[in-house]
């Protein structure tokens, strides 16, 4: 298996979140020597890949020197000290532009910082800029050049799609371009770009983060989440997440202790088929999965085959009526008043929501307690379960059928109907593009889905590699 | 599931008073258009869904008590 090579024979910026944590806390590392590799990095590389919307490289600069004056002060704060993060630009900070990727919020600079993005700072970490996302953080799957920034790329192949709505949260991370980022999920959209870009990305339980100071896109399913390179940054992010800005305060021991723990023994469902409706998943998927099922099984799991109670395309079918209703809902005065401003694909999306019947919204919403019920019945019996992300391979950008297919045709959507936790990791490569699968917890256990991902990761060589856009 | 239900596709002027009956009067004729293209798979997603068999089943809404 291929060794990452020694922390210190790397640049700063490669290392992930738990290394450069480490030290950072025993001084060997300045949180400004960090910053500055990675906004190095960010001139090396963003002109082709397009992550960010806007960099605040000056703020970021004062709280790195903030940061570690107080660490050499012996004022350390926590693992998130002194490590830069970016944030989906439909999260608000305080003086810093949030467009959410629209023409019609060009002008919009918040006064407030979002709940997570304050919990950030107060825990030390360095905001270093907003990223690319569809806009309003939602859509129709596909890319259509139109928006007010370019469209970030894959930085595994800058002609391939991100995934979205959060397309320069995975980006970022892939590319080196901040330790960690913050994205938000409605239908996938922190799943579907961690695929794309193979990152780690993870929504906790819904509810247990804040959504305060976010976009609203969808009250049923907005979930906060996170996107780091490794399944123990993941852990991290989400403890400083949930120490600091939790929508309900965290019990029980902390998330990153979940890492490294033996998966021998423990019960694991296993769903491999998204049931009728939807294609078989591409070949080198299957092929991913499967080896992956038996990294498990090396590990000493016990392996159980599920069936999905409710067929993931009628679960796609609930989230039509619901997502593009409640989208609706929420901006109908700019789409009566400002349509022209808007992109064809935030445009369709609330047209579509508009011709929703309240008949068929309900009749999803029945249908999501169905689903909701089941799935949690299902997942009592285990300690957690692993299913397909994607059924596809990041698509060509700019090819809208192939990029709507890779959106809509997923094992997502079943969990935000559930609300189940779920993270996405890379389970190998195929054709140079990331490979992944899902990893689900039972409500309120974040614990377990970090469990059995960091074995499955520490038992295989995907963290070795990185993208060089 | 069902994979093509009969929806009649409407007219564009039964698509621009539904726009006008709906507070979207002011959209540009291309996007009524539009509209009209979209109605009958929006339709269709909608008899899609499942309906749960028992009355009972209520729909799960987001609501939370205000202050909480």
């Amino acid at each position: 298996m291929p060794q990452t090579p020694d922390p210190s024979d790397r640049p700063h910026w490669s290392l992930s979140v738990a290394e450069a944590s480490g030290r950072v806390a025993t001084g060997e590392l300045s949180p400004v020597d960090l910053l500055d590799s990675v906004l190095e990095r960010i001139a090396e590389v963003d002109d082709r890949v397009h992550a960010y919307i806007h960099i605040a490289a000056a703020p970021a600069r004062e709280a790195a020197a903030r940061a570690a004056s107080e660490i050499a002060a012996g004022r350390w704060r926590g693992p998130l000290h002194g490590l830069p993060f970016a944030v989906k630009d439909n999260y608000d900070v305080a003086g810093m532009p949030a467009t959410a990727g629209s023409r019609l919020r060009l002008e919009h600079v918040p006064e407030h910082d979002a709940a997570l993005v304050a919990g950030l700072k107060s825990a030390g970490a360095v905001l270093v800029g907003k990223l690319s996302t569809w806009e309003f953080g939602t859509g129709n799957g596909g890319e259509y050049f139109d928006l007010p920034f370019p469209p970030a790329r894959n930085p595994w192949d800058l002609e391939r799609f991100t995934g979205g709505s959060s397309t320069g949260a995975g980006a970022a991370v892939a590319a080196g371009m901040a330790s960690f980022a913050l994205g938000s999920d409605t239908t996938g959209s922190v799943r579907l770009p961690a695929a794309a870009t193979g990152t780690v990305g993870m929504i906790a339980t819904p509810g247990r983060l804040s959504t305060e100071g976010i976009l609203p896109n969808c009250w049923s399913f907005d979930c906060p989440g996170a996107f780091a390179w490794t399944v123990e940054d993941c852990a991290i992010v989400m403890d400083g997440l949930l120490a600091s800005a939790a929508a309900t305060p965290p019990s029980g021991p902390s998330l990153r202790r979940a890492v490294g723990q033996p998966i021998a023994g423990l019960r694991i469902a296993v769903l491999d088929s998204p049931g009728p409706g939807f294609p078989a998943p591409d070949a080198p998927l299957r092929q991913g999965f499967d080896d992956a099922l038996a990294v498990l099984e090396r590990l000493g799991a016990r392996l159980v085959r599920v069936r999905l109670p409710v067929p993931a395309a009628e679960c796609l079918a609930a989230t039509r009526m619901i997502g593009p209703a409640e989208s609706a809902a929420l901006h109908e005065r700019e789409l009566a008043e400002q349509a022209d401003l808007m992109g064809y694909a935030l445009r369709d999306k609330l047209m579509a929501g508009s011709l929703v019947r309240a008949v068929d919204y309900l009749a999803a919403q029945r249908l999501r307690r169905t689903v909701a019920d089941r799935l949690d019945t299902l997942m009592r019996g285990f300690d957690a379960l692993v299913t397909y992300g994607t059924l596809h391979q990041p698509p060509r950008l700019g090819v809208e059928p192939e990029m709507t297919a890779f959106t809509v045709e997923t094992m997502l959507t079943p969990f935000n109907l559930s609300g189940h936790p779920a993270l996405i990791q890379c389970t190998g490569f195929a054709g140079g593009l990331p490979l992944n699968w899902q990893v689900v917890g039972n409500r309120g256990d974040e614990a377990s889905v970090l469990r059995v991902a960091a074995a499955y990761e520490a038992a295989t060589p995907w963290r070795a590699r990185r993208a060089q856009p | 599931m069902k994979d093509a239900l009969p929806v009649d596709e409407p007219t564009l002027e039964d698509m621009q008073a539904f726009a006008r009956r709906h507070g979207l009067g002011g959209l540009k004729p291309e996007y009524v258009a539009r509209m009209r293209e979209l109605a009958v798979p929006v339709a269709r997603f909608g008899l899609q869904v499942r309906r749960p068999p028992r009355k009972e089943d209520a729909p799960a809404p987001e609501f939370r008590l205000p202050g909480r």
